[in-house]
């Protein structure tokens, strides 16, 4: 069974004041949240990285540190030999091979002696001097802390490295320090006796370091998301206003239509009640023997004035109501949206009266001069007729088909249902204000819906099927 | 009560002018008295609740509609019959306009028999009960004239009991009862027993209760 597509909904809505600080505020908040978390995460991988760039510097030093012990106890054990040119070679070679050792000093060598402390290394400028005090020879090195580490093997993270003992510090590379963002630290000892330096290094991430491009994409994915929700939100807020509208729109028309009933049955009823009065108390005037003429002519006049005052009632109602015309509310409507949308609003009927429906729409869509309020209504009212003709028949007999037809100067839409059909008797008087089949109409759905056309331009007709059923036919002008 | 002095009147009570025209000339082609007004407080003013007559009444008015001239009418215990006359009755009007006293719903425009029948059938209820109030009313005060001893003689008399029987259980001697019999005839004024117990067998009922 074919179905008929969901109305498209053109409801235009502006947002209000308060519904834009309400995004704007759930957008900031989730934009936040989401900030901070991928913020920490980025700072995170930062500060690890950093404490295995510290540590990897930790390692060199200390490596490097052991290093020089080694020398020294090799120098010392090599010396035993009584070379008392202090065995130059061995020095030429260490300070060749190794660059940071920038001096080496024998005992034996007619050199000053630079001042060692064996317990507290002095840190000179960058510079110290180890000594092992191997018995006979003495050997001693000097150090340049600053390359110490070649530059190749460096972290390649502008981190802050510097050396400290009691006695002073050496900043082996500088970082860049600022007054906010945040600064990592790391403080280790070298793991050597002879040389107990403290490492420390610190890192300092900024403003700059933090993921931006994350952040932004995160703000935008965000927006976009709370923009489909709020216009999600929206529309259905929209549709089930629409729809509240509508079904107010039809309580009104009762209203005013009850309202307007009562006020005519006693505006009619004043004058009726009069002219019966007097005709009926001429009547009896007359018969009585000698008939009261002059009592009789009085109330004959008055019934000729209370006759034209109801006439005026009239009048002044059909003045006051006014021909529903047109002109200037007329524009160009999609009839397949129309069909659509008063389907749409019948759906719930349509299904819990089990009928199948059966839409056959034309592409391009049929478009008429109408206007769609009164389309709706009738489209509506022809619609709610045809459900009300199946209800007469069993429940698998129901068949509603509907099809949207595009002609020449005109677009039509027929309903027709497989209901009982219309009396031969009735067909004539269809369209007739009052005129109706069933027990509690009022028979002014049809004559409205054919007034409603007809101010359109366009006309309504109705005929019986073959075997069994009734079409109406809504003929409406095509635009231009 | 027949041949009453005095002719029941009719209030007609409308704010168009048209309708009281007409109905006051179609109730006098039978004879009938009418009183038309068009302001509620008017007709409040110039009713008289003592004299016969009935009252007809539109309930949709300018000024202080139907309802409330129904509702003031039963404040004045009013007994006259209220006949509403209305140009859309529903039925929620005509249940309210019950409720507050009326006698009879009628809807515009009404028929000349409907109204006129309507209006004769109430005047004789309504008439059939004041003589019979005016009656009731005469008994009671007779009946208040009567002292202790001869209520409780004419209780017994109600009650079917000879003069011999009266004076045993009061113990008084049958001559005495005689006595007391005499004066609650001359007091009710009253000759058969048959109008005795008509006229006063319920007034001696509710004294006891």
């Amino acid at each position: 069974m074919p179905r008929s597509t969901g109305a498209a909904n053109n409801t235009v809505r502006i947002m209000g004041k308060h519904e834009v600080f309400f995004w704007t505020a759930v957008w900031l908040a989730l934009g936040a949240i989401g900030a901070t978390w991928l913020s920490r995460a980025e700072l995170n991988a930062l500060q690890q990285k950093f404490e295995a760039d510290s540590r990897i510097v930790h390692r060199l030093l200390t490596q490097r540190t052991v290093q020089h012990d080694t020398i020294l106890a090799t120098l010392a054990a090599s010396a035993t030999g009584g070379d008392a040119r202090c065995a130059e070679n061995a020095r030429q070679q260490i300070m060749r091979t190794f660059p940071h050792i920038i001096a080496v000093l024998c005992d034996g060598m007619k050199q000053a002696w630079p001042p060692i402390s064996r317990s507290a290394v002095a840190l000179d400028q960058g510079r110290y001097w180890l000594a092992l005090d191997g018995g006979e020879n003495r050997w001693a090195l000097q150090v340049d802390i600053l390359k110490m580490i070649p530059h190749s093997e460096w972290p390649s993270a502008p981190i802050h490295v510097e050396l400290r003992n009691g006695h002073g510090h050496v900043v082996l590379q500088k970082g860049m320090t600022s007054a906010d963002g945040w600064e990592f630290q790391f403080s280790k000892k070298l793991s050597s006796d002879s040389q107990p330096f403290t490492l420390t290094t610190r890192q300092h991430a900024g403003w700059s370091d933090l993921p931006w491009a994350s952040i932004a994409a995160w703000l935008l994915a965000v927006a976009a998301a709370l923009g489909a929700v709020a216009a999600w939100r929206l529309q259905s807020i929209g549709r089930r206003r629409a729809e509240h509208l509508l079904r107010l729109r039809k309580v009104e028309r009762l209203n005013t239509l009850g309202e307007l009933a009562a006020g005519m049955a006693h505006e009619l009823n004043q004058p009726l009640t009069a002219i019966l009065a007097n005709s009926q108390a001429a009547n009896r005037l007359l018969k009585v023997e000698p008939p009261d003429l002059d009592k009789t002519r009085d109330a004959i006049a008055q019934t000729v004035v209370q006759a034209k005052r109801a006439a005026q009632v009239i009048t002044r109602l059909r003045d006051a109501i006014g021909q529903p015309g047109t002109a200037g509310r007329t524009r160009d409507v999609s009839l397949n949206e129309a069909v659509n949308n008063a389907l749409h609003l019948l759906a719930p009927e349509i299904r819990s009266r089990q009928v199948a429906l059966t839409l056959e729409g034309c592409s391009p869509a049929a478009m008429v001069n109408a206007d769609p309020v009164e389309l709706d209504q009738i489209l509506h009212n022809l619609l709610w007729n045809a459900l009300q003709a199946l209800e007469q028949v069993g429940s698998c007999e129901r068949r509603l088909q509907i099809r949207i037809e595009s002609q020449a100067q005109h677009a039509c839409v027929r309903i027709a249902d497989s209901g009982p059909g219309i009396p031969p008797a009735a067909l004539s008087h269809l369209f007739e204000p009052f005129f109706t089949t069933r027990k509690n109409g009022l028979g002014l759905g049809l004559s409205l819906c054919e007034t409603l056309a007809g101010g359109m331009g366009g006309t309504i007709s109705a005929a019986n099927r073959a075997p069994r059923g009734a079409e109406f036919l809504l003929s409406l002008p095509q635009p231009g | 009560m027949n041949g009453h002095p005095i002719l029941p009147v009719i209030y007609l009570l409308d704010d168009d002018a048209a309708v009281r025209q007409s109905l006051a000339l179609l109730l006098s082609t039978v004879g009938m008295s009418v009183k038309a007004y068009a302001e509620p407080d008017v007709f409040l003013r110039e009713f008289e609740p003592g004299l016969p007559g009935a009252i007809l009444l539109d309930v949709r008015m300018p000024g202080i509609g139907g309802m409330t001239v129904l509702d003031r009418l039963a404040a004045m215990r009013v007994t006259q019959p209220i006949i509403v006359l209305t140009g859309h009755g529903t039925i929620d009007l005509c249940r309210r306009a019950f409720k507050a006293g009326a006698a009879e719903f009628l809807e515009k425009p009404v028929d000349d028999e409907l109204l006129i029948d309507t209006l004769q059938e109430c005047l004789k209820t309504y008439l059939l009960q004041s003589s019979r109030m005016v009656a009731e009313r005469q008994a009671r005060e007779r009946f208040e004239r009567l002292s202790a001893r001869e209520r409780e003689v004419l209780d017994m008399i109600i009650a079917g009991l000879t003069n011999r029987e009266i004076a045993r259980a009061l113990d008084l001697s049958p001559r005495t009862v005689e006595f007391h019999r005499a004066r609650v005839a001359e007091k009710l004024e009253t000759g058969t027993l048959a109008e005795l117990i008509r006229h006063y067998a319920p007034l001696v009922e509710s004294a006891h209760i």
